[in-house]
């Protein structure tokens, strides 16, 4: 039977067996400072995993693993790579981490805009390349790794740990999220006041009825001026019911949000972490559509990701450098499970105004049997 | 069957993603020794709360406006699974009384010594009003303290007048009055009614002598108390059993730790009322994740 049965079970599957992994982060906060009861996700800000930022077609799902998904054809100059990916449907695929391309050598972290199945891109700052050879690339999005997949085992998250540097911080809590989807937004979809009605060809890749799955808006781009309201979300619940609509008609976006800032989070009314659920209902499968309208639309040319997530645990960060830790089998016995794929990232709470681009480092360890 | 029968059943409910986690911080208002303030009376998220409505007339507050706790789950059941406390130095040793607010009537006057007539609603969570006590909230300074009683019928239908109660009216808006300083008959931020009683239906209040003000009386159920952690010195210098100089997280897990879950109902608007141990401005925030089955 996958998982652990005891705790000699766990024992001896960590370290008889070796099935374990920790992986340190260190991520950079976003740049610009953190106000105080603003929520942001550490996937737009630098570090490792380097940062993220929600790329792809505006109003269009894409899925989001950690599964490395190989591309193999293509073509390759001196001067760039051009990738043709091989899936026709299932999962997209977004960000290079590692690769060769026959005798073309691929810049180390070269960021790929999110890409749909069948597409192609072109990487254009090849180095020491040749005219000839085909590309062969290992893609995956650049989330906390965590051991790879482990089916037919089962993979649970143990420990966690987390501290900052910052000159000015107040108590924070960090959400270790498994991140699953995302539409990014994007042009007129981003400051028009009309309803956008999203394209769901492809669905959730884990937690795939969407029980315990939440949405909120991240900002990627910041627009140049407004503010609208989030007057309409409808989506489809954990049972496969569509056209539920989020309770709470009026969700305020703050003015101009940095990138990674969730835009519905502040001190004051109307401002929710998650979009809220329908009454009786336990989570998101898909978002049909949205409407920003009242207070002042947005302006400009900002981005936005509207990102369907699933939240793994939560670790308190009191004070700028006390380290806190978090065991998931002992002190907060819950042992979370993380699925084949998934893609962890945090979202953090600042309780209080924080040092922009602060240094936040930490780890987490994860374990299968 | 609604609620929860075994531990495991928890982890289940979790695992099907029946729950929800949401903040709370305040810089506002600030603390007095010994006494409570309602901390729903500051700015912060969720916004605050100044009980501005029709004076005289009971109303509710909406549950979005408060700590947000998730959907309506009828008929299954939800409960506060944990919270984790923390904040600066400035909110060192504070004692936090997380409150179900089921109804107000703002706007009371505190120069009336006849009977204020009351128009209770019903109860939308705490049928008979079992459980629910009552606590006066300054939302503007009078001159001096007073006794007042309140009349009510209790939960088994009989007419009653509360024990005297003493209230510091002088107190600043927010303040809860009838836990003024450490004075005697101030200790309790909830009004005394007689051993045994909740107030089924509260039908009036009246002040013994006039001493200025407006306030609000307002009916809660309590739902948890949680500290924070008073942060000392570095304890190697000073020999102080503490690890560090600045402030801990209160963290609390009701399953493991205190061995029940407090229920939240459908609609309930969540805040806190706190008392410092000394005068201070908190910087308090808090994450509660609540569960439901």
């Amino acid at each position: 039977m996958a998982g652990f049965s005891s705790i000699d079970d766990f024992v001896s599957e960590v370290t008889t067996q070796g099935k374990m992994w920790r992986q340190d982060f260190a991520r950079v906060t976003n740049g610009a400072a953190q106000a105080a009861s603003v929520w942001y996700s550490l996937l737009p800000a630098g570090g490792t995993p380097p940062a993220f930022l929600f790329g792809g077609t505006s109003k269009t799902a894409v899925a989001m693993t950690s599964s490395p998904v190989s591309v193999t054809t293509g073509t390759a100059t001196a001067a760039n790579a051009t990738i043709s990916t091989t899936q026709t449907s299932g999962l997209a695929i977004g960000m290079l981490v590692t690769g060769s391309a026959g005798t073309v050598t691929i810049p180390a972290n070269a960021y790929i805009t999110a890409i749909s199945a069948g597409t192609s891109f072109t990487i254009s700052a090849v180095t020491g390349g040749s005219s000839t050879g085909t590309p062969t690339l290992t893609c995956a999005f650049p989330t906390i790794w965590h051991g790879g997949d482990v089916s037919s085992d089962q993979k649970h998250l143990v420990n966690l740990g987390a501290a900052v540097t910052a000159a000015a911080y107040g108590p924070s809590w960090l959400m270790l999220m498994d991140y699953l989807l995302y539409y990014p937004i994007s042009g007129a979809d981003l400051t028009g006041t009309t309803q956008r009605t999203l394209t769901n060809t492809i669905t959730l890749p884990r937690y795939t009825t969407g029980a315990g799955v939440r949405a909120f808006f991240v900002s990627t781009v910041a627009p140049l001026t407004g503010g609208p309201n989030l007057t309409e979300f409808t989506y489809t619940n954990q049972a496969g019911t569509g056209s539920r609509v989020c309770p709470i008609i009026t969700l305020g976006m703050n003015a101009t949000p940095p990138a990674g800032q969730i835009p519905h989070t502040a001190a004051g009314a109307n401002k929710l972490n998650f979009v809220p659920l329908a009454n009786g209902d336990t989570g998101i499968r898909s978002v049909q559509s949205f409407t920003f309208s009242g207070g002042t639309a947005y302006t400009g040319s900002g981005q936005f990701a509207l990102v369907l997530a699933r939240p793994i645990a939560s670790i308190p960060i009191p004070a700028a450098g006390v380290a806190s830790e978090r065991n998931l089998m002992f002190q907060m016995p819950s042992l979370p499970r993380i699925y084949d794929g998934a893609c962890l990232d945090f979202l953090m709470y600042a309780g209080g105004a924080t040092t922009a681009a602060t240094s936040l480092y930490g780890y987490l360890e994860t374990a299968w049997g | 069957m609604p609620g929860f029968n075994a531990v495991d059943e928890i982890t289940r409910a979790l695992e099907a993603g029946k729950t929800w986690t949401s903040m709370w911080r305040r810089t506002a208002p600030a603390l007095s020794q010994y006494s409570f303030m309602d901390m729903s009376y500051g700015g912060g998220g969720p916004p605050a709360n100044y009980y501005a409505s029709a004076p005289g007339v009971c109303r509710r507050l909406a549950a979005e406006d408060g700590i947000y706790h998730g959907p309506e789950v009828s008929p299954a059941r939800k409960y506060v699974k944990s919270i984790s406390m923390s904040g600066t130095a400035t909110s060192a040793g504070v004692a936090y009384i997380l409150l179900d607010y089921e109804m107000y009537v703002p706007f009371l006057d505190g120069d009336e010594t006849g009977v204020q007539a009351i128009s209770q609603l019903a109860y939308a969570r705490h049928t008979g009003g079992n459980g629910v006590r009552l606590m006066l909230v300054g939302q503007g300074a009078g001159t001096g303290n007073a006794y007042f009683t309140v009349t009510y019928t209790n939960q088994y239908g009989m007419e009653r007048v509360s024990p005297r109660n003493l209230a510091g009216f002088s107190l600043v808006p927010g303040s809860v009055l009838c836990s003024y300083s450490s004075s005697a008959g101030l200790d309790d931020p909830f009004i005394k009614l007689h051993p045994g009683d909740y107030p089924a239906t509260v039908t009036g209040i009246q002040l013994e002598s006039a001493v200025g003000g407006v306030f609000a009386l307002v009916w809660v159920a309590p739902v948890l108390h949680i500290p924070t952690v008073y942060p000392h010195a570095n304890s190697w210098a000073t020999g102080t059993p503490s690890y560090n100089a600045v402030q801990a997280v209160n963290e609390v897990d009701f399953t493991l730790e205190k061995g029940f879950l407090s229920q939240v109902g459908d609609g309930a608007y969540l805040n806190f009322i706190a008392r410092g141990t000394s005068a201070t401005t908190p910087l308090s925030a808090a994450e509660l994740t609540f569960v439901w089955s």
